[in-house]
């Protein structure tokens, strides 16, 4: 049906977009990370150190993000006090301990790095997690917990008079982000087939963050977009053999300059405007 | 009994003193205005008592119970709102979703239950506060303009989404900064009207204001505020021909 190529390429975009997912759902509540790779890198491991000690794949999956969920509250705690740009320096310090920390760790390989592991990831998994994942952060962000992290976004002492528990809503949104960025890192390890920690540092967390910025920040299905987007333009640049890397920097360069709040605004996939779109038909 | 008493209430900037012992204690379903020249330190009580700020000094406590300690947000759960002087509106979302934020700390529901509640439908307290907060609009009479941005609205439309914002929390002391700064002549009266008939359904209002007409128009009682200490107290009648008042707005007259 599709070459194996093309699933590759599809696999690694729907594993992309969950990371997308996963930098997103902090930003809605004003916390911007660039150490997503981190939470992926502790999915990573632990689900694969788990899967290859014998314990099934989805089972291992779910205890690495879970894994990834604590220690984002356990690193979300103190980013509580802290705001904007130091929060962003936390992260990528975060990022640069989870790294170091598995380039030491014996039991996963240290410095030679953790293979061996069944090729668990499908497309279908992927994708079907990325579904859910995405029904049940549209269905936050429609109840009171999206509002409360929309309103910290634009005003955290306002939001905060109005009586919105800043503590809970940003660790919440952290968590959510630390949750998903683990099931990233697991189906990662799973198709990669072989994880160095490397894989995680911070250009992995930056190349994260470029998702959401080119798709469309304030919207769940502009990291979507942006995933999908940036994944298959590696690919497709490759008949530009050197310069692959310098025109996908400038095309991200281009985006900002002329569309910089990405892709999709908020409302560009959303009931409201799909409604508009019917009452446009309707009525010419 | 006061519905909210302030006692000994100082704060202190970097050894600036904003407010110097300040007791004031606010009676219920009444309309109460603290006013003063610039930097007598009126909104200093405001965040204080919202708890924006943390108190030097002093105590504050809101029917009996001690504010101090507190976060703002289970202040606000108790039942103080506040508006600020410069809005502080949630421009990216619409007037509705303003609103619906100052319900939130009257939603219960926790995340179990917004993710798993099947069929995937609205929660009942979710519809509740949707309800109450097209209610506020509809009292405000913005109930038209309930899916426009923000910031698409005029600066009195703005300044009343503000308000409804406040009330949208269901809150028994509404505290107001400036609501008439903006606002033109029929604005100004539409919130007078307003203001009188939150007081009539049990609110109580207490807001700093410098149009001396609606001052001494609206307000049950007036506290008057120079450099950080309280000068003269009581209702519009007595303050109007109060001499150190008048010396605090106009200076001292020469012998």
């Amino acid at each position: 049906m599709i070459s194996p190529y093309m699933e590759s390429i599809l696999i690694f975009a729907g594993i992309n977009i969950l990371l997308a997912i996963s930098w997103y759902v902090p930003h809605c509540a004003g916390l911007i990370s660039i150490g997503q790779g981190g939470f992926m890198a502790i999915g990573a491991y632990v689900s694969a150190y788990l899967s290859l000690h014998g314990i099934p794949f989805y089972l291992s999956l779910s205890i690495g993000a879970i894994t990834s969920c604590v220690i984002s509250i356990i690193v979300g705690l103190p980013a509580l006090r802290i705001k904007g740009l130091y929060v962003i320096l936390l992260t990528i310090g975060f990022g640069e301990i989870v790294r170091i920390f598995f380039l030491n760790f014996e039991p996963t390989g240290s410095a030679e790095g953790l293979g061996g592991m069944f090729p668990y990831t499908t497309l279908l998994s992927v994708y079907l997690t990325v579904a859910i994942v995405m029904f049940f952060i549209n269905l936050i962000n429609n109840s009171h917990f999206g509002r409360a992290m929309e309103a910290v976004l634009e005003d955290e002492d306002a939001a905060e008079t109005l009586g919105v528990n800043l503590t809970t809503t940003k660790l919440l949104a952290f968590s959510i982000g630390g949750f998903i960025a683990g099931l990233g890192g697991g189906f990662y390890a799973h198709y990669a087939l072989y994880i160095h920690s490397d894989n995680f540092g911070i250009l992995r967390s930056v190349e994260i963050l470029i998702y959401p910025f080119v798709g469309g920040i304030s919207s769940l299905w502009g990291g979507v977009l942006g995933a999908l987007l940036l994944t298959s333009l590696t690919e497709a640049l490759r008949v530009a053999r050197d310069f692959r890397m310098e025109i996908y920097g400038g095309i991200i360069v281009v985006t900002m300059i002329f569309r910089p709040q990405g892709f999709l605004g908020k409302y560009t996939i959303s009931w409201k405007s799909g409604r508009r779109v019917l009452h446009l038909l309707k009525f010419k | 009994m006061a519905i909210l008493e302030v006692k000994k209430l100082s704060k202190y900037f970097d050894g600036f003193q904003a407010l110097q012992a300040l007791d004031l204690a606010i009676d219920p379903v009444s309309i109460w205005a603290i006013i003063g020249p610039n930097g007598a330190g009126k909104s200093t009580i405001f965040n204080l008592i919202s708890g924006i700020l943390t108190p030097s000094k002093g105590e504050m406590y809101f029917k009996g119970v001690k504010l101090n300690g507190m976060k703002p947000n289970q202040r606000t759960a108790l039942g103080i709102a506040l508006t600020f002087q410069n809005l502080r509106l949630f421009p990216k979302m619409t007037v509705l979703e303003n609103l619906l934020v100052g319900q939130n700390c009257r939603i219960k529901a926790n995340l179990g239950k917004v993710l798993f509640h099947f069929p995937f439908r609205p929660l009942s307290e979710e519809k509740k506060a949707q309800v109450f907060a097209q209610e506020v609009l509809e009292f405000v009479g913005l109930l038209t303009r309930r899916d426009d941005l923000v910031s698409n609205l005029s600066y009195g439309e703005q300044e009343l989404v503000a308000l409804a914002r406040a009330l949208a929390t269901d809150p028994e002391i509404l505290l107001l900064d400036e609501p008439c700064a903006g606002l033109n002549s029929q604005e100004t009266s539409d919130l007078k009207r307003l203001l009188r008939t939150l007081v009539e359904n049990g609110k109580t209002i207490c807001f700093i204001e410098h149009d001396m007409n609606m001052v001494m128009e609206i307000s049950d009682m007036i506290t008057v505020l120079n450099f950080g200490v309280k000068i003269a107290e009581g209702p519009p009648s007595t303050i109007k021909g109060d001499p150190k008042v008048i010396e605090a707005y106009l200076g001292a007259e020469e012998e």
